[in-house]
């Protein structure tokens, strides 16, 4: 029975296995322990290895060779019918064996054997008998001896005369009386590969020789055979005719042949009972033909003539023949071409992308397939058949069950029980892979890349053909138990299938992923698959969605441990998927989330029956600062399905650089969210309807005003005892510095908007500007030097509710490089006084009631000329969220009033240089007050004062005071001052030194406390004075 | 000529129609056979592109396809919708696989003229899938 099987089911068609070379045998060879034999037998191996010649060699000796038996042919009689000359069989299985491996075409005889041998007429007998018993152990074949006579001396010692003579009796003797039957090897090794050389051409030569004798012999039976009735026979002579051509190398002779032999086929009836002889028997003879034409590079020839063959045999079915065991003949015939092609290809041949080996493989394995879903069809427990099935047969093609002597019964419970065994899977997927390690090599095209700045041609896989073979493997994976290899080329498909939105064949894939994820009880993979399987786009049938949803509802309600489920599948769910918690627990688990153990299915990777988008509101400053988070679900699952856990993942962005002040990510860079919110209830998802949740997030403190808060996914868990968690990751998450356009419809209106028309906008800026408190300045720059400037805020609350815990920071120093320095900074709030010498003083603030304001008067005293920068802040806690509200303001520091000076004699002539008047004489000094302000200043009082006059006199006020001046308006007064006398002993000249002092302050000054705070006391240096003894000689300084 | 499949894919190789042939479909599913042709039709489009002077109006693809039993024909229109008849013998003169390719282009022409019909969506038209229904009965 095994010899049937394999005869049967062999790949390739039988016969073809067999080498088409002339062999050659060589007896007396003693490789291990002569040195020129050792040479002489590496040298042929050499020319084999390196295709320099056709002949195969093979030792041997004379006991083991061994040539079959020629059988006796019926001889023809007048008289005998027809029917007598018809052969059980078309073909002999052994016959292409018999003379391609085991009859050579030469014998090739080492004879050690001197010409001056004294022992000559005895070694000669030995020859005799030697080439005699050799000759009877032929059995009538015509193969040609040679004897090879070894010399230890080159033949040229010796005389010519004896050479000859010897030669002569030698060849009588052995009856070598051909004329390429005896050659001496006389030369030393080194010449050795160079005789061996001629005698391969030789040795060629009378293998043709031979292979033409018995095409001769053949030919002499066709030529009394009857063409016209014995059609068998004529193909069994023409084949063999064709396959001695092959031998002899006439490869365009052995096609005629084959062809002829297949019009003659074409003849023999078609029965049952010769239908597969007959069709297995036209299968050799293309087979053939087409090796022949590929080694005549013919390759378009033996394609047409391959696919002749099929077209007409296709549907060439017998009367009662099993479309398994039709299916299976042609599965055998594309893989044997495929094979012949691929011979050819790896010796040289070309081929395309469109026609290559791989291409029949695929088909091949097409019918492999076919021929599975044939024998399922039929498939039942059949017992091992009876003792027929062990018969052989001698022809090729002939099987048992197409035998007359088997009932049909019998041929039907052989055919049966032959295809239960059979390996069908391993068989389509040995074919499968062999076409795509085939495409893989000719299916690739050059596509113009730029690669370094330059443009190059890079070679890219036409994946799809690839695709679609991995498909078709992993089906056969599955049926092979080979989830894990099954499991990683369906992912792949599916992954191929989804992005091309090929939807049908995402659901093949999907459901090979599916039983994948079952067996290895793999339960995220499973849930994942399920889930996407009930995706609107998945065609397949409400029945079928609804189970893939129930494999969910068991993982989630942990059913699916239970193994008695699943006892009629190859593994157990249940324990399979409890194995795999096992070894995920120890660090294996793919699809387990890292937070709960549980499985996550990731809906961003998958086309997910369960959609969800988001939308975050921008938060209305007139009610609060809150943001509203609306998460709307569309469940295109058939049953309902229950959520809980929704929790978006929100993380806070900032415009520009990368991080904020407070150190906060960007989304993208961390896994873990900014900020958190979820809600824990369950929500049942109702299918093909939206629904909506709503959160809501507050603001965080201390933002940037660029801050901005974006959703980059969102989760939600499956409600069970196991729960399972779902990802949905939103599309435009990254897109965090877009603004977007898309109109949001209201929060009401959300669950009425088709789903098409929702958008998904998981970005809103956060808005901490727009806080409930708003800080105002009253002040009327710009300040002047030494004065104690104030500013009045007001601090407002537009909300409705009160500002608690608030704390009010005011900040002030020199702006753009101003040497500025604040010397006093005072605030007052609520009638407390909070003073600081320092540029920084902070105080508590009263909580601030709803739609009511709190005045805070902040005074700064500024000492010169420059900028002066205030920044105020107020920290407050408002509806339990920490919020921050500032304001800065610059103004200018300048000095109003400018004063001038003059010395008048007592007749009020300016005094000038050279002037001289004595000691104790009077002069008058005059003085001129204009402001540069536009704001008008009341002078409160002014004075002189002169140290060297106080030393005689009281200080002298100056008499016009308390008067107001505005922009362009001056104030000016004359001094009378009596010189004092000359000390007694002092200096002959005495400098006089003396300042100017006026205190004045705004007209409109609201920071008059009563005591005079608010006046501001301004001193000017007068011109100093050089006192003489005799006369007064003053002279003017400018004050620096 | 046997035709005993029809597929029309859109721009992005999405498929738009598929249709087999009732009594004789295939050897192979359809989908298998015009997703593997797409490799094929990518690599023409590719070479074309390549051309210093392409071929507007050559949107003929010829075979691109070999099938156990027939050919997979290709037709790329400048819209690069793609036409595929798949046939169920080796050998049909190119003018016969043109003018069906032609006809289909009209039709779908045609029907894209209507102002109810939706680009780069499967096409639901009946009257264009009757069409194509009857070149897979008639086989002409």
């Amino acid at each position: 029975m095994a010899a049937v099987l394999k005869e049967q089911d062999d790949l390739l068609v039988p016969t073809l296995a067999v080498p088409t070379t002339p062999l050659v045998k060589v007896i007396g060879l003693h490789v291990g322990e002569n040195e020129k034999h050792k040479v002489f037998w590496e040298t042929l191996q050499k020319r084999v290895e390196q295709g320099e010649t056709v002949v195969r060699y093979e030792r041997c000796t004379p006991d083991t060779i061994n040539f079959p038996p020629r059988k006796d042919k019926p001889q023809r009689q007048l008289g005998i019918t027809e029917e007598d000359y018809i052969p059980p069989g078309i073909m002999k299985l052994n016959w292409p064996t018999k003379h391609a491996l085991k009859i050579p075409a030469v014998l090739v005889v080492f004879i050690q054997l001197e010409w001056e041998a004294e022992d000559w007429e005895d070694k000669e007998q030995e020859c005799a008998q030697l080439f005699e018993s050799l000759r009877s152990a032929r059995n009538n074949r015509s193969t040609r001896f040679v004897a090879i006579l070894e010399q230890s001396k080159p033949q040229t010692s010796v005389p010519e005369e004896t050479i000859t003579r010897r030669a002569h009796t030698f060849r009588t003797a052995c009856d070598l009386r051909h004329r390429s039957s005896l050659f001496t090897l006389d030369m030393p090794q080194g010449q050795i590969p160079t005789a061996v050389e001629k005698l391969d051409a030789i040795f060629f030569d009378l293998a043709q020789q031979h292979y033409s004798d018995e095409i001769k012999r053949v030919e002499a039976h066709m030529d009394i055979a009857n063409q016209a009735t014995e059609h068998m026979l004529f193909v069994r002579y023409l084949f063999k005719v064709g396959f001695f051509s092959e031998l002899k190398g006439a490869h365009r002779d052995a096609i005629s042949r084959y062809h002829r032999a297949l019009e003659f086929l074409a003849k023999v009836g078609f029965t049952s009972a010769r239908a597969r002889e007959i069709k297995t028997v036209a299968g050799v003879l293309v087979a053939r033909m087409c090796r022949c034409l590929f080694q005549t590079s013919a390759p378009l020839e033996a394609i047409a003539q391959f696919s002749a063959h099929v077209r007409a045999n296709r549907l060439r079915l017998a009367p009662g023949e099993h479309p398994a065991v039709h299916a299976a003949w042609i599965a055998q015939q594309y893989a044997t071409f495929a094979s012949l092609f691929k011979d050819a290809v790896d010796g040289g041949l070309g081929a395309i992308m469109l026609q290559h080996p791989g291409l029949y493989f695929k088909f091949a394995a097409e019918f492999a397939v076919r021929r599975m879903t044939e024998a399922k069809k039929t498939q039942s427990h059949t017992p091992a058949p009876g003792p027929v099935a062990a018969e052989t047969h001698t022809y090729i093609g002939q099987v048992v069950y197409t035998c007359e002597a088997a009932s049909n019964a019998q041929q039907l419970q052989l055919i049966k029980w032959h295809e239960q065994q059979y390996p069908h899977a391993s068989v389509v997927l040995q074919l499968l892979n062999a076409a795509r390690t085939i495409f893989e090599t000719y299916c690739v095209t050059k596509q113009p890349a730029v690669v370094n700045g330059q443009i190059v041609a890079r070679e890219k896989k036409l994946t799809r053909m690839l695709t679609i073979l991995d498909l078709q493997r992993a089906k056969f994976l599955v049926l092979q138990r080979n989830f894990a290899d099954a499991t990683t080329l369906a992912r792949a498909a599916a992954r191929a299938f989804r992005a091309g939105r090929w939807w049908s064949l995402l659901r093949d894939a999907l459901l090979l992923h599916k039983q994948c994820a079952w067996a290895l009880g793999a339960t995220g993979a499973f849930c994942t698959t399920c889930i996407e399987l009930c995706a609107p786009q998945i065609p397949l049938s409400a029945e079928d969605k609804t189970l893939a949803q129930s494999g969910i509802d068991d993982v989630v309600q942990g059913t699916h441990m239970d193994d008695s489920l699943s006892e009629d599948f190859p593994v157990a769910f249940g324990s399979a998927a409890s194995d795999a918690t096992t070894s995920s627990q120890d660090g294996g688990g793919g699809d387990r989330d890292q937070t709960d153990g549980g499985p996550q299915i990731d809906m961003a990777s998958i086309t997910p029956a369960v959609e969800c988008k988001v939308l975050l509101y921008e938060p209305d400053p007139e009610t609060d600062n809150r943001v509203r988070v609306c998460i709307a679900f569309r469940s295109s699952l058939p049953l309902p399905l229950r959520i809980t856990n929704i929790a978006p993942a929100l993380h806070i962005a900032v415009d520009g650089d990368g991080a904020d002040d407070d150190g906060s990510t960007k989304p993208g860079t961390s896994d873990a969210p900014d900020l958190s919110i979820s809600l824990s209830s369950t929500t049942a998802l109702i299918p093909n309807s939206t629904k909506v949740v709503e959160l809501w997030l507050a603001t965080p403190p201390r933002l940037p005003s660029t801050a901005a808060v974006v959703c980059t996914h969102v989760r939600a868990a499956i409600v069970g005892t196991h729960p399972i968690a779902l990802c949905w990751s939103t599309p435009d998450a990254s897109m965090t510095t877009t603004t977007t356009t898309t109109t949001m419809p209201p929060p009401a209106q959300l669950t009425t908007t088709p789903w098409s028309a929702l958008p998904s906008i998981p970005k809103t800026a956060f808005v901490p500007q727009r806080t409930g408190v708003r800080i105002t300045h009253a002040h009327t720059p710009p300040a002047f030097v030494g004065e104690r400037y104030r500013i009045a805020v007001t601090v407002a609350n537009t909300k409705s509710s009160p500002t608690t815990d608030a704390t009010f920071r005011v900040e002030a120093g020199g702006a753009d490089g101003s040497p500025t320095t604040v010397d006093l900074l005072q605030v007052a709030v609520d009638g407390k006084t909070h003073t600081s010498s320092s540029d920084r003083l902070s105080a508590p603030l009263p909580d601030i009631q709803a739609n009511a304001s709190q005045t805070v008067m902040v005074d700064v005293l500024v000492n010169a000329v420059g900028h002066l920068a205030i920044t105020t802040r107020l920290e407050y806690t408002f509806m339990g969220v920490e919020c921050v509200a500032q304001h800065s303001l610059s103004l200018p520091i300048v000095t109003p009033l400018h004063t001038t000076f003059q010395l008048l004699d007592t007749q009020g002539e300016s005094l000038d240089h050279e002037m001289s008047l004595p000691a104790g004489q009077d002069m008058c000094v005059g003085v001129q007050i204009e402001t540069t302000q536009p704001e008008r200043l009341v002078l409160v009082d002014a004075w002189l004062q002169l140290p060297w006059a106080a030393a005689v006199a009281k200080p002298l006020r100056l008499s016009a005071c308390h008067e107001e001046i505005g922009a362009g308006e001056r104030v000016s007064d004359l001094v009378r001052i009596t010189l004092p006398p000359l000390v007694p002993g002092a200096d002959p000249t005495t400098t006089a030194l003396g300042t100017f002092h006026i205190k004045w302050r705004r007209a409109t000054s609201t920071c008059d406390d009563g005591d005079g705070s608010s006046c501001v006391e301004t001193t000017s240096t007068l011109p100093m004075v050089d006192i003489h003894p005799s006369t007064l000689d003053c002279r003017l300084h400018s004050p620096t | 000529m046997k035709i005993s499949g029809v597929a029309i894919v859109g721009r992005q190789n999405e498929p738009l129609l598929l249709r087999t042939s009732e009594a004789q479909p295939p050897c192979e599913p359809i989908e298998h056979i015009i997703y593997a042709a797409l490799d094929v039709v990518d690599d023409h489009a590719l070479l074309s592109a390549k051309k210093s002077t392409p071929d507007a109006l050559k949107f003929y693809l010829g075979a691109l396809y070999p099938l156990e039993d027939g050919k997979c024909y290709g037709y790329l229109v400048n819209t690069k919708i793609k036409f595929f008849i798949i046939t169920q013998s080796q050998a049909h003169s190119d003018q016969d696989v043109q003018s069906i390719f032609q006809q289909l282009h009209s039709e779908y022409v045609r029907m894209a003229c209507s102002p109810f019909f939706k680009q780069d969506a499967p096409i639901t038209s009946a009257k264009y899938v009757r069409f194509v229904d009857s070149l897979l009965a008639s086989g002409s």
